[in-house]
């Protein structure tokens, strides 16, 4: 598969770690462990994915998510969030915020490849390059 | 009611204060009254009624300082909120009558509703603006009990009816009394409904545990990425199992485990020597600006933030990632413990081929017995758990541990209430270009 993704977590191993596994795929992976600079990056390229880390300092991922849905150029944007927090009252949030789909850490390589083909294959593919 | 199609790209949801600190009652309440003026029902050679046309004015005005003001007024938005507290004043010296009138008592249900609809700051300055305004009213009767009566009644209903849409405003809203900043923004009322169970938040172990899943995904991740490697034949990629000695490190840091020799890190047998790492450099300049700008973002209208850097990048020999999360410990710390209107500074120097990041505050300080203790994996100091910060007692320690492992060293210096100043040191990397 091909396409675009952009991961947004402030720890910049777990950046580097889910590009390692994209990347294989064949995905064009771009990351960020800065909230504010992920969001200037996606409204100034949008990605063909979004992930996002729940807590951050700075906008925090659900923050992010809910002005990215504000925006006309990534109103569509798939969003994956990828959480240390997989309760129910946490999944909700993510839903009303605009998420598309979650993974709660800690995650194996091959269940965060299978999220982001999928949503890759169902998404609008907007911005895919 | 406030969204914008537009997107603040410093990083706030736009209008985002607008309905906090109680102003919607008086945003309705004086827009009412400049209705009153317009349709006639208040003569305006009435000299309360040109008072009335003023205080609107400054209701309006502070309304409009409360929700543009973070982002085009920056540190003035905050004192021109007060313009509602003074439009306010001038409503009650032009428009009442004494404890006698009939607005008294709907001034004292009034300030106690708001009272029990806001929180912490926004509660100061609403009981003290309307104490303040009682005791306007106290001080200037109307000069007749009929003036009184006739200038209340004026009063009653819009204010009635301001005080009443607040309340629908308020009760309807997903996050009710979540007060100054949350109101009217379903994402921050999301973000304060994170912790599903408080209980789990207060508890130190899930707190630790919740912790660990970042690096614990990494080391997973990076453990399937080589066990498939492994499958196909083929080597593991040199990053992955570098990748992989760098979170186990980070793990052992946690667990309080000594350091292991570089060689034996990584815990896959492997064909591929993974001895060394490449040598990993940073530029101080750029890991600091780049948290620092984060944590003003979320914390700039508390704290301030400042960063100075002597020079345009300071290049030590030292793994990004691992001094990105030790200053990001130590800056946690420092906002954490800074009371409201703080400060923070960082600032970055090379002094005799050594690099010296000094992180300050001025928050409650650490005396000397805390000082000694405060790199001790899970201790938290006695004033520390009693001052309600949240917190493990772990940051320090790990900070610590990174710090050593890229060659840095990391001490203390602090006076009781004078705040803490937190002094990182590495060699400066002789390779340019960093």
């Amino acid at each position: 598969m091909s396409g675009r993704i952009f991961v947004v977590d402030d720890d910049p191993a777990m950046v580097e770690a889910v590009a390692a596994v994209l990347s294989l795929d064949g995905f064009e992976v771009d990351g960020a462990s800065d909230s504010a600079a992920a969001l200037r990056a996606v409204l100034k390229n949008p990605p063909a994915l979004l992930v996002l880390d729940v807590s951050m300092p700075g906008l925090t991922g659900w923050e992010l998510c809910e002005i990215v849905r504000r925006q006309p150029i990534t109103r569509d944007l798939p969003v994956l969030f990828l959480t240390g927090r997989g309760d129910v009252r946490d999944r909700i949030t993510a839903m009303q915020v605009g998420g598309t789909d979650h993974l709660t850490k800690p995650f194996r390589a091959e269940e965060l490849r299978a999220r982001v083909r999928a949503l890759m294959a169902s998404g609008p593919g907007r911005g895919e390059s | 009611m406030w969204a914008s199609p537009e997107v603040d790209l410093d990083g706030r949801p736009p209008l985002s204060a607008a309905a906090g600190a109680g102003l919607f009652g008086p945003a309705l309440l004086s827009l009412s009254l400049l209705v009153l003026l317009a349709s006639g029902a208040v003569a305006p050679a009435d000299v309360p009624a040109v008072a009335t046309l003023a205080a609107s004015a400054l209701a309006l005005g502070g309304l409009l300082a409360t929700s543009l003001g973070t982002r085009l007024l920056g540190p003035f938005a905050a004192p021109l909120r007060l313009l509602v507290p003074l439009a306010l004043a001038l409503v009650a010296l032009g428009k009442t009558g004494g404890p006698s009138s009939d607005l008294f008592p709907l001034l004292v249900v009034y300030v106690a509703a708001e009272a029990a609809l806001s929180r912490e700051g926004g509660r100061f300055l609403l009981v003290g603006t309307y104490a303040g305004l009682a005791l306007l009213v106290v001080l200037f009767p109307a000069p007749t009990a009929a003036a009184a009566r006739s200038n209340a009644l004026r009063f009653l209903w819009p204010a009635a009816a301001a005080f009443g849409v607040e309340l629908v405003l308020r009760w309807t809203a997903p996050g009710r009394n979540s007060g100054t900043e949350d109101a009217s923004a379903p994402v921050r009322l999301a973000v304060e409904s994170a912790p599903a169970s408080p209980a789990a938040v207060r508890d130190p172990r899930s707190e630790i545990l919740h912790d660990l899943k970042s690096p614990l995904t990494v080391l997973r991740v990076y453990g399937d990425l080589v066990a498939e490697a492994a499958r196909r034949g083929e080597l593991p990629s040199e990053a992955h199992l570098a990748g992989l000695a760098r979170e186990m490190t980070l793990m052992e840091s946690l667990a309080g485990m000594p350091p292991r020799a570089p060689a034996s890190a990584p815990s896959v047998s492997s064909p591929v020597a993974p001895a060394t790492p490449p040598s990993p450099r940073s530029d101080l300049v750029r890991v600091l600006s780049t948290l620092v700008e984060s944590y003003r973002l979320a914390h700039g209208e508390r704290v301030r933030l400042e960063f100075v850097a002597e020079g345009a990048e300071i290049p030590v020999a030292a793994d990004p990632v691992a001094l990105q999360r030790a200053f990001r410990n130590v800056l946690d710390n420092a906002v954490k413990y800074t009371p409201a209107g703080g400060q923070v500074r960082v600032r970055a120097s090379v002094v005799a081929q050594h690099a010296f990041v000094v992180i300050s505050d001025t928050g409650a300080g650490m005396t000397p017995e805390e000082q000694k203790h405060a790199f001790t994996f899970a201790w938290r100091s006695p004033s520390a758990s009693a001052s309600g910060v949240p917190g493990r007692g772990i940051g320090l320690g790990v900070t610590k541990d990174l710090l050593e492992k890229n060659g840095g060293k990391i001490s203390l210096l602090s006076e009781p209430g004078h705040g803490l100043e937190v002094t990182i040191m590495f060699p400066v990397s002789r390779e340019a270009g960093a």
